[in-house]
């Protein structure tokens, strides 16, 4: 799902996320300079050192 | 006596776009065309609801700069628009701030006036569309 952020004051407060209604023209939005895409991707999870399932016990 | 006084806090916006401070008046022409409604018998011209007939114009200043005026109706000319809102003030709808809503309106035209010596403005009217007041 796409997300957005304001850029405009018209539309809110600048620099947050735009929660776009059904009936919101987000084409024209853009066009505008009111909103823009948001580069922002959820993060990944931090890569663990030792696997959740990895024992302690070292084989003999 | 009770009145209703708007002195600068009326709220405008086309979708999400708030234009309230580009803007200087708002007429509003809630309108259901009459429709005759007499038959043999009548002894007076009756009336019955046809299709609404709204408008809605609006005063704005012309503002090029970006996110202004014309930013935001440079493409919605020979468009429908789908919403557009006013309220009384700016804060929550209610009885006594009704919330009016446009939706489904046509902008024919786009017509700034350049005058010397004077702002550059510009009179949009919005055509047609169903038109409604909430007040919750």
């Amino acid at each position: 799902m796409d997300r957005y952020v304001i850029t405009s004051s018209r539309v809110g407060e600048i620099g947050t996320a735009f929660v776009a209604s059904p009936s919101d023209d987000i084409a024209w939005l853009i066009a505008g300079g009111f909103i823009q895409r948001s580069d922002t991707h959820p993060s990944k999870g931090a890569k663990l050192a030792i696997k959740p399932d990895a024992t302690e016990n070292e084989k003999d | 006596m009770a009145t209703s006084t708007y002195l600068s806090n009326p709220v405008i916006s086309i979708g999400a776009v708030d234009i309230s401070d580009q803007c200087t008046a708002a007429t509003l022409t809630q309108t259901f065309t009459e429709l005759q409604a007499n038959a043999f018998g009548s002894t007076a011209v009756a009336y019955v609801a046809g299709l609404q007939n709204n408008t809605l114009t609006l005063d704005l200043y012309w503002s090029t700069a970006a996110s202004e005026t014309y930013a935001t109706l440079k493409a919605l000319v020979g468009t429908v628009i789908t919403t557009i809102t006013i309220k009384g003030a700016s804060g929550a709808a209610s009885p006594t701030n009704p919330l009016g809503t446009l939706t489904g309106s046509y902008l024919p035209t786009l017509a700034p006036v350049y005058t010397l010596g004077a702002l550059t403005t510009c009179s949009v009217s919005f055509m047609g569309g169903t038109f409604a007041y909430t007040e919750a």
